[in-house]
């Protein structure tokens, strides 16, 4: 214990903070405790910190699809609370509320209702983190949020009423969309 | 001293034996020229041996050779090589024939022959000095020569006092890039100059809102002069003074009113003349050409479109010999700018307190599918409007006819016009053919305004062979001799009957013309004046198998294939009992006429006379941004192709009605362009074959007989204001200056 | 040392006690005890020559004996609470800084009437309404239309 302690810990606390705030908790929960229970762990603190991006693990798979569940809802919770965060730096506030953008999640993620899976699940979760840290992180310019949450948000909308008028053509879809089909 | 020119100084004994001169005064002497050779421009004394066993050259620009008589062929030798061209050809057109090209900036095919750039200077064999190679006739056996010390060191000369007064202002001139003189200093002049004085400079001219001139950077090439005088028909400009004090100008303060003027800024081989709209707005390397088709009249004008990004930033008349030639008229040049004002970009409906609020396409639909169920199939009216193209129009008629209506009609066709026979309302002669024709009877048509490009066309057959020009209708102004023989049909009808001295005139004359103007077709009694114009065609046998001198010219770009598909009203009333009015860029309709009761659709891209009586607008496609099928006048199909992006939200026609008919319930069989001229290939075979004329076949002569119940108001004029003639050229601000300026009376 | 003394109680008898002190606080002496940067420059302009006053008001002074070449010529802002460099206007950098000997006012002169703008100082880290927002940036308040065409705008009936 001693040796762990002086060896790599607090470095690599550092590195998960600067690099993963997204997917932290979920590094917290599931892999910080698996990795410090069994093996060397100094010698794997020192490899990390070498090919830090290479060893970049993602969390296990949840084993149940409570498990899952209960993860999405920890991500939509985390991504909720990331929006005020969201609205400053993109300066999204004459353009669209924070309601509307967590809407706009929520009908991202039930437009995948149907999904079972635990491991579906989790795959959409990780590209769901993904997109969120590089939202949080500013990897994305403003035209991006507007187009892809706040004008795109419609198109949401109209798949979903997609559903009601089943009847039309490819024809009429195409043309309620745009005009180069 | 500088360090370069100690260098060079150090240089110049070995520089003499570098360059291998045999003249060692050379030293001493500046020269222009970096070959040695060029400065003892002796003329080449021994001829050449023809090398036989040289490809043959392929010809400058196309140029072809067509020999009317065999035996007037005669053979010169260009450069060498042998070419066989007809007598009385140039000797820049034999050197275009064997594929050599001289550089000019007077000489255009066009126009009559100047001689006074002397740029075209070529070296002959025998002759003691450079000739003028666009002015000389070429004679038999001559041994012209194009690349020789002579010809260079001449070309040279006459650019070097060319650029001697020319400006040095390519970087802020509209014709950088697309200069002649540029190009040609290029190719042919010397890497400096030796003129150190101060350059000229001329008082630029107003010649009106369409043409800048920078005179300053005049070559006095006297194109522009020549076009004035021979192509537009205008005596406006002119030349005044003699050497350097040479100006081109209007003599007295007076603006270029010609309704061509904007063809002076394509033939200006240097920036003297440019575009005053497009000055500094782009370069023309930033831009994008798409060939098009004009649709500001019934001609069809072929065009180029540069846009750059999503905006049209100027057009450009494309070469068509059997159509514009290489002209375009101003209106179809300049009306782009009304292709950005007065957009409609959303769907729209009107609130009950009468403003218009924007919704989406489901709404909009689902509203006039709404209102047009509840009315009577016969209270249904479809009208198509000026610039409709043919695939929205066979779309307008099949939904129409779909929901139980047959009325859907083209505005600017009156009721019973005939569209059974198609040599009745195509140009039958083709805008070609007039220049064969000899005597000219125009019936209530003002072809300058209407359609300038055959007017053009008029007037280069009455310049070459002295055609007679006669003329039915209201005073107008002509830019040709004409015979003003009366206002009414009452003229008509005294041709017919062969109590006017025309007549004698017609009957004599080899290949007779008679050009009825479209706007008769808004005439109650059309039927009566096409019975008496056909009588005349017959007694002056006008209509033959090999000349068809029977012509209609219409007004509109849409009217040739409206008629082909079918789209006449079928009674006068029906517009005033309509309950539902579908108007597809219908504006120029009589909105008076509508029922207060009635629910008007408009669907179209200007905010223009009719959407103020609309209640739902529907946006489309502007001409320049769909691909749409026109028919020119003389029945020539064409197409145009999208040059920018849609605005707004706004749909393509035919797409609209497609949809439209979807949501009503009555789903049109075409979901796609190749679909849709499937569905115009079962009702009008000529509209799918593109860029090709197709003759009328039958000559029309299933009138009904010739009566004498002919209405005798006089003829109208169809076209008030040459300027302003559709929704285009209605937003167009400079359309708008061009009639405040040049139409003042 | 007697003639700055001399100079106070001359100063106070002009001005009155009250009038000695708003003196003081506008001259920023009462804010040399906190800046040791401004208390510095105040006692180098004891016996400096004032060279010029620019229109903001700063003052430019020059002293050649025992100074060390290059610290010979400063300026003393007329912001006594945040100055910075920038705040010296173009005509008085090349004199402050030794490129030229002409003193600001000469060369104010030489600018350009026409086309000549105001000098502004750097204002960075001052607010979000100071940082430069480019034509299309969403928070440039004249942000530029990018449209290319003008819509049709509907009026009622006319």
């Amino acid at each position: 214990m001693k040796r762990r302690r002086a060896g790599g810990v607090p470095k690599n606390h550092l590195f998960y903070f600067s690099l993963n705030t997204s997917i932290i908790t979920i590094h917290k929960q599931h892999f910080l405790p698996y990795e410090l229970v069994c093996g060397d762990s100094v010698s794997y603190y020192r490899e990390m910190a070498s090919t830090a991006l290479r060893n970049v693990k993602v969390p296990p798979n949840s084993a149940s699809l409570e498990e899952a569940r209960h993860r999405l809802f920890e991500f939509f919770r985390e991504a909720c609370r990331s929006l005020p965060t969201v609205m400053e730096i993109y300066n999204l506030y004459d353009v669209v509320s924070v309601s509307d953008l967590r809407s706009s999640i929520s009908s991202q993620i039930r437009k995948n209702t149907h999904v079972t899976d635990p491991k579906v699940i989790d795959m959409l979760l990780f590209k769901g983190m993904q997109e969120l840290r590089n939202v949080v992180e500013h990897s994305k310019q403003r035209h991006h949020i507007i187009g892809q949450y706040v004008v795109g948000r419609r198109a949401f909308e109209q798949e979903e009423l997609g559903i009601k008028n089943q009847g039309t053509s490819t024809f009429l879809k195409n043309f309620y969309d745009t005009n180069y089909f | 001293m500088g360090l370069g020119l100690l260098a060079s100084k150090g240089m110049r004994p070995t520089s003499r034996f570098l360059l291998n001169s045999s003249n060692p005064n050379n030293i001493f002497v500046r020269t222009i020229v970096s070959k040695s050779e060029l400065n003892k421009p002796e003329p080449s004394a021994a001829p050449e041996p023809p090398q036989a066993d040289l490809p043959p050259r392929t010809p400058v620009a196309d140029a072809r050779v067509h020999f009317t008589n065999p035996d007037d062929a005669i053979e010169v030798s260009v450069d060498g090589f042998p070419v066989k061209i007809p007598k009385g050809f140039t000797v820049l057109q034999a050197c275009e024939v064997a594929g050599v090209d001289i550089p000019r900036f007077c000489y255009h095919s066009r126009l009559s022959i100047a001689g006074n750039c002397r740029m075209c200077l070529v070296e002959v064999e025998k002759s003691p000095k450079p000739v003028a190679s666009c002015a000389m006739p070429a004679l038999p056996g001559m041994k012209i020569k194009t690349d020789t010390p002579v010809a260079k060191k001449a070309r040279e000369g006459v650019m070097e006092f060319l650029l001697m007064n020319h400006p040095l202002d390519c970087p802020i001139c509209d014709q950088g890039g697309e200069c002649d003189l540029q190009d040609q200093s290029m190719a042919f002049g010397a890497d400096r100059g030796r003129f150190t004085d101060m350059k000229r400079s001329v008082v630029d001219k107003n010649l009106g809102p369409l043409v800048k001139t920078v005179m300053t950077r005049c070559i006095q090439c006297t194109r522009c002069v020549r076009f004035a005088s021979e192509v537009a028909g205008v005596q406006d400009l002119g030349i005044l003074g003699r050497g350097s004090g040479e100006e081109i100008g209007t003599y007295v303060e007076n603006l270029m009113k010609s309704e061509l003027s904007g063809n002076v800024i394509d033939i200006c081989p240097v920036g003297a003349l440019t575009s005053k709209p497009f000055a500094f707005k782009a370069r023309n390397w930033e831009l994008k050409g798409t060939e098009s088709i004009d649709v500001t009249d019934a001609v069809g004008s072929n065009i180029r479109i540069d846009s750059r990004g999503p905006e049209v930033m100027r057009i450009l008349p494309r070469l068509n010999e059997d159509i514009n030639e290489e002209w375009i008229s101003d209106k179809t040049r300049f009306c782009y700018d009304g292709l950005k004002r007065q957009r409609l970009n959303d769907p729209m409906i009107r609130d009950p307190d009468g403003r218009f609020k924007a919704v989406s396409w489901r709404d909009a639909l689902a509203v006039v599918t709404e209102v047009a169920h509840g009315v009577k199939p016969d209270e249904i009216v479809g009208i198509s409007g000026k610039l409709s193209d043919a695939e929205s129009m066979i779309a307008l008629k099949d939904f129409i006819n779909r929901i139980g209506s047959n009325n859907v009609w083209c505005e600017g066709i009156g009721a019973n016009t005939n569209a059974d026979l198609r040599s009745g309302y195509i140009m039958n002669t083709s805008i070609a053919g007039l220049e064969k024709a000899d005597v000219f009877l125009l019936v209530g048509t003002q072809p300058r305004v209407e359609a300038a490009m055959v007017n053009a066309r008029i007037r280069k057959t009455v310049r070459a062979s002295h055609a007679k020009v006669a003329y039915i209708g209201p005073a107008t102004d002509f830019n040709y001799d004409h015979e003003h023989l009366g206002t009414g049909p009452q003229t008509l009808l005294e041709i017919a009957e062969g109590r006017h001295p025309f007549s004698k005139t017609i009957s004599n004359a080899k290949n007779p013309v008679i050009i009825v103007g479209g706007g008769i077709f808004e005439r109650k009694d059309q039927d009566a004046i096409f019975a008496a114009v056909e009588t005349i065609a017959k007694q002056g046998k006008v209509v033959r198998p090999d000349w068809n001198g029977l012509n209609v010219l219409l007004l509109h770009a849409s009217q040739a294939a409206a008629l082909d598909l079918g789209l006449v009203p079928q009674s006068e009333k029906s517009l005033e009992s309509a309950k539902f009015v579908y108007l597809m860029g219908a504006d120029d309709i009589d909105l008076d006429k509508i029922p207060s009761d009635a629910f008007v659709v408009y669907q179209g891209h200007h905010g223009d006379k009719s959407v103020y009586r609309a209640n739902v607008i529907l946006p489309a496609a502007a001409f320049s941004e769909k691909e749409g099928t026109y028919e020119n006048t003389e029945g020539c199909t064409q197409q145009t192709l999208p040059a920018v992006p849609t605005v707004g939200d706004s749909r393509d026609d035919w797409k609209i009605i497609r949809a439209l008919s979807e949501v009503a319930g009555v789903r049109l069989p075409y979901d796609t362009v190749g679909a849709v001229h499937a569905r115009i290939k079962t009702v009008a075979p000529n509209l799918v074959h593109v860029d090709e004329r197709e003759p009328a076949t039958l000559p029309s002569s299933l009138r009904p007989a010739f009566t004498k119940n002919i209405d005798t108001t006089v003829f109208g004029k169809a076209v008030e204001n040459f300027y302003m003639t559709d929704a285009i050229t209605r937003a167009s601000k400079i359309m708008a200056q061009c009639s405040a300026t040049l139409l003042k009376k | 040392m007697t003639t700055v003394v001399k100079s106070i109680v001359s100063s106070i008898k002009e001005k009155g006690l009250g009038g000695f002190f708003r003196y003081l606080k506008d001259e920023g002496y009462l804010r040399c005890l906190r800046d040791g940067n401004l208390l510095q420059t105040k006692i180098h302009n004891i016996g400096a020559r004032l060279v010029g006053v620019d229109k903001f008001g700063n003052k430019y002074y020059e002293k050649l004996e025992k100074y060390q070449y290059g610290r010979h010529r400063w300026v003393e802002y007329a912001e006594k609470s945040r100055y910075n460099a920038s705040q010296v206007p173009a005509e008085w950098h090349g004199w402050l800084h030794s490129i030229t000997d002409h003193t600001g006012d000469e060369l104010l002169l030489l600018k350009p009437k026409r086309y000549g703008v105001e000098h502004k100082e750097n204002l960075s880290g001052e607010g979000e309404q100071y940082i430069y927002h480019s034509k299309g940036h969403a928070l440039n308040p004249g942000q530029r239309n990018w449209t290319s065409y003008q819509p049709w705008e509907s009026k009622a009936e006319p």
